[in-house]
């Protein structure tokens, strides 16, 4: 079953002189379970997309089915309960609450859950853990380290057991080393059963997913589609070789 | 949530701390003013005398110049007080249950101790009925009788303080204590008790100290005593100057506030006997004005002699107006903050806070600076009032009359939310209508 369902979505931001079209009647179906990577140049939309997917974006046409649920059109309290529940999210700034320690960073989205607090406790404990961080549960942001912060924030987004982890550029503010630490972190995740989409420049990072998609100029390219004899691992490269086309080709707005 | 949201709060207040003791101190300034006038006017317009209030009544009677219109703090009113003989003229109703005249003359106290000093003093002129009528407790013997009254006896109550004063405080009945030529024989001392505003007499004493000594009323007329009337007085028509007696029973000289206490059911009836009297005082050449008779009850009597002065309605307002202007400079305080933390805010909102969520936190945020405010604005409010008791002119005001107390703390409380939310609903709303996307971009 699918767990994201994307049918010409269209998502347009408009001033009083002119309309970009950041995601042109873009159709995407991530069944459940895979790990997709995203990538494309600066401005190609993907960030848009990744909002859009999100729902902390709204979009002007086509339809969205997440977990066989039509999110088009819910209302803002339908749209954040679906955010809570089935979605986790992590930042390239990993963005936690400064003012909040790790174990309270962890327990902000089972809040708004309204889950007990033994509950709660259980799965922050559990999340925490999974990430290797259960002596720093009265850490502040502060005193951790970039690689910590990501995994605090893994750990955030997998404590609410979502059906889907978004991630927006997870390694883009760590370096190599412990950007490979956070994508084999990822990658257990996923093998453990969550959907993950994720949004990369990193050709070696989308190595990691088992399916990559591209998008240009707020078009989707589906290189599995376009290339299906081409094993994952070489994707990001012909990914990379179609990105630096785009570069040599005038953009068509 | 809320506990957790006020956790949240308390986080988010101690990560500025010097934007919320700005915020706090501009609430705190807000609320102290509005909330020390509202306690000022609190203890002169309450209710002096709940049980009984709805039963006690001034009376006045028109005995005015025809040529002029008595004119006091209303138009068209009686004078606010009655001459000596239209209230022995009232006194002989027995429709009410009590009554009395109320007056103050002064008198030299000369103390039996050694250590004490003859002294002047102020000398409360009423009835026997003053005392059950005005619910006086007391801590030793009792008041006197009407038959006292009629014989016009030297007895004495003391007030809780002229009985330290003499007596160390123990028990002085059967006493003696010469007030002006005279020896008068203390038959009650009274136990620790002010009414406020003092309500039976809101013309010469509202705010003042109970007094110190009562006496039998119509023992103003013996002059040998050395009591000398005192307090406000009107009169028109011949003045026989230096005939006191004559005065009282001639001139149309007003100086008494008069009392009765009556049921409900019989309030009708006394009009009718007030009518009565004033129309006989008019086939006796007095009283030329038409019927202008009042049987006012206590509350509205209150209202009549403006024992709140408008000037502290005003005022009231204007330091509510106060309150007003701060709110709307936090206003832009709270809402540069919250748009500066709308990255955190997206955050929330990517997690799963709905719209109404994130509207709930900061208002709650706003609530708690309020509250703090409201805290360090009631000490700045009971500092207030007790400079306010100090400085307040002209009239003998009492240590603690103006002390802070449950009302203030009320005050101070509703005040406190309401300026958190006055300051805060705008930025609130602002904070939670920005996209989602948009706050985590400004991450």
């Amino acid at each position: 079953m699918p767990t994201l369902q994307m049918t010409d979505v269209t998502k347009s931001y408009r001033t009083d002189l002119v309309e970009t079209r950041a995601l042109n009647k873009i159709s995407l179906t991530v069944e459940t379970g895979e790990f997709v990577a995203v990538s494309g140049p600066s401005g190609s939309g993907k960030t848009t997309f990744l909002n859009v997917t999100g729902l902390l974006d709204g979009f002007e046409s086509g339809t969205y089915r997440l977990d066989d649920v039509d999110v088009s059109r819910l209302s803002d309290r339908e749209q954040s309960r679906i955010r809570n529940e089935k979605i986790g999210f992590v930042f390239q700034s990993f963005n936690l609450i400064p003012d909040l320690d790790v174990f309270d960073n962890v327990d902000v989205p089972l809040r708004y859950r309204g889950l007990a607090g033994a509950e709660r406790k259980r799965r922050i404990e559990s999340a925490i853990e999974r990430v290797g961080l259960a002596a720093r549960l009265r850490h502040l942001p502060s005193q951790l380290s970039g690689g910590q912060q990501q995994r605090v924030a893994i750990a955030r987004a997998l404590a609410g057991s979502p059906s889907l982890i978004l991630a927006d550029e997870p390694t883009g503010n760590l370096d190599s080393s412990t950007a490979h630490e956070i994508m084999n972190l990822l990658h257990e995740v996923n093998e453990a059963g969550t959907t993950i989409v994720m949004v990369t420049h990193d050709p070696s990072c989308a190595a990691h997913a088992a399916r990559q998609v591209h998008i240009l100029d707020g078009r989707l390219i589906d290189v599995r589609e376009e290339m299906p004899s081409i094993p994952p691992r070489q994707l990001s490269s012909v990914a990379a070789r179609a990105e630096a086309t785009a570069a040599r080709t005038p953009a068509a707005r | 949530m809320l506990p957790y949201y006020l956790r949240l709060a308390a986080k988010s207040a101690l990560a500025t701390p010097g934007l919320t003791l700005l915020t706090i101190g501009a609430i705190a300034l807000g609320v102290a003013v509005p909330t020390a006038l509202l306690s000022v006017r609190q203890v002169v317009a309450q209710d002096p005398i709940p049980e009984k209030s709805d039963r006690l009544y001034n009376v006045r009677v028109d005995n005015w110049d025809p040529a002029s219109e008595f004119f006091d703090i209303q138009p068209g009113d009686p004078p606010k007080h009655i001459a000596y003989r239209d209230m022995r003229g009232l006194m002989a109703s027995d429709v009410p249950r009590h009554r009395t005249g109320v007056a103050a003359a002064r008198a030299f106290v000369f103390p039996e101790r050694d250590d004490l000093r003859p002294y002047p003093a102020v000398v409360r002129l009423c009835h026997a009925d003053f005392f059950p009528m005005f619910d006086f407790p007391f801590r030793y013997g009792g008041g006197w009788s009407r038959a006292a009254d009629e014989a016009q006896e030297r007895v004495v109550v003391l007030s809780d303080a002229s009985n330290q004063k003499l007596f160390g405080g123990s028990d002085s009945v059967g006493e003696k204590v010469r007030l002006g030529t005279e020896s008068f024989t203390v038959v009650g001392v009274l136990a620790p008790h002010r009414p406020t505003p003092q309500f039976y007499d809101v013309i010469n004493n509202a705010m003042g100290e109970v007094r110190e000594f009562f006496v039998p009323f119509d023992l103003i007329r013996n002059q040998g005593i050395g009591l000398t009337q005192t307090g406000d007085t009107d009169g028109w028509g011949p003045f026989p100057r230096n005939d006191y007696l004559a005065i009282l029973d001639s001139a149309e000289f007003n100086w008494i506030q008069y009392w009765v206490e009556l049921e409900p059911e019989r309030v009708a009836d006394y009009e009718r006997f007030v009518d009565n009297y004033a129309l006989s005082q008019k086939e006796l050449g007095r009283f030329p004005k038409p019927l202008n008779n009042r049987v006012t009850p206590l509350m509205e009597w209150m209202r009549v002699r403006e024992v709140v002065p408008p000037a502290v309605n005003g005022l009231v307002i204007l330091s509510v107006l106060f309150l007003v202007v701060c709110c709307l400079n936090l206003t832009g305080l709270l809402l540069g903050k919250f748009l500066a933390k709308s990255g955190i805010l997206g955050v929330h909102r990517a997690l799963g806070a709905p719209r109404s969520a994130i509207f709930l936190q900061r208002l709650v945020e706003c609530e708690l600076l309020g509250l703090g405010g409201g805290l360090v604005g009631l000490a700045l409010a009971a500092l207030a009032l007790r400079w306010i008791e100090k400085l307040a002119p002209g009239a003998p005001m009492t240590a603690g009359m103006f002390a802070a107390n449950g009302y203030t703390f009320g005050v101070a409380f509703l005040l406190a939310l309401a300026a958190g939310l006055l300051s805060g609903l705008y930025p609130a709303w602002r904070a939670c209508r920005i996209p989602p996307a948009l706050q985590l971009k400004l991450q």
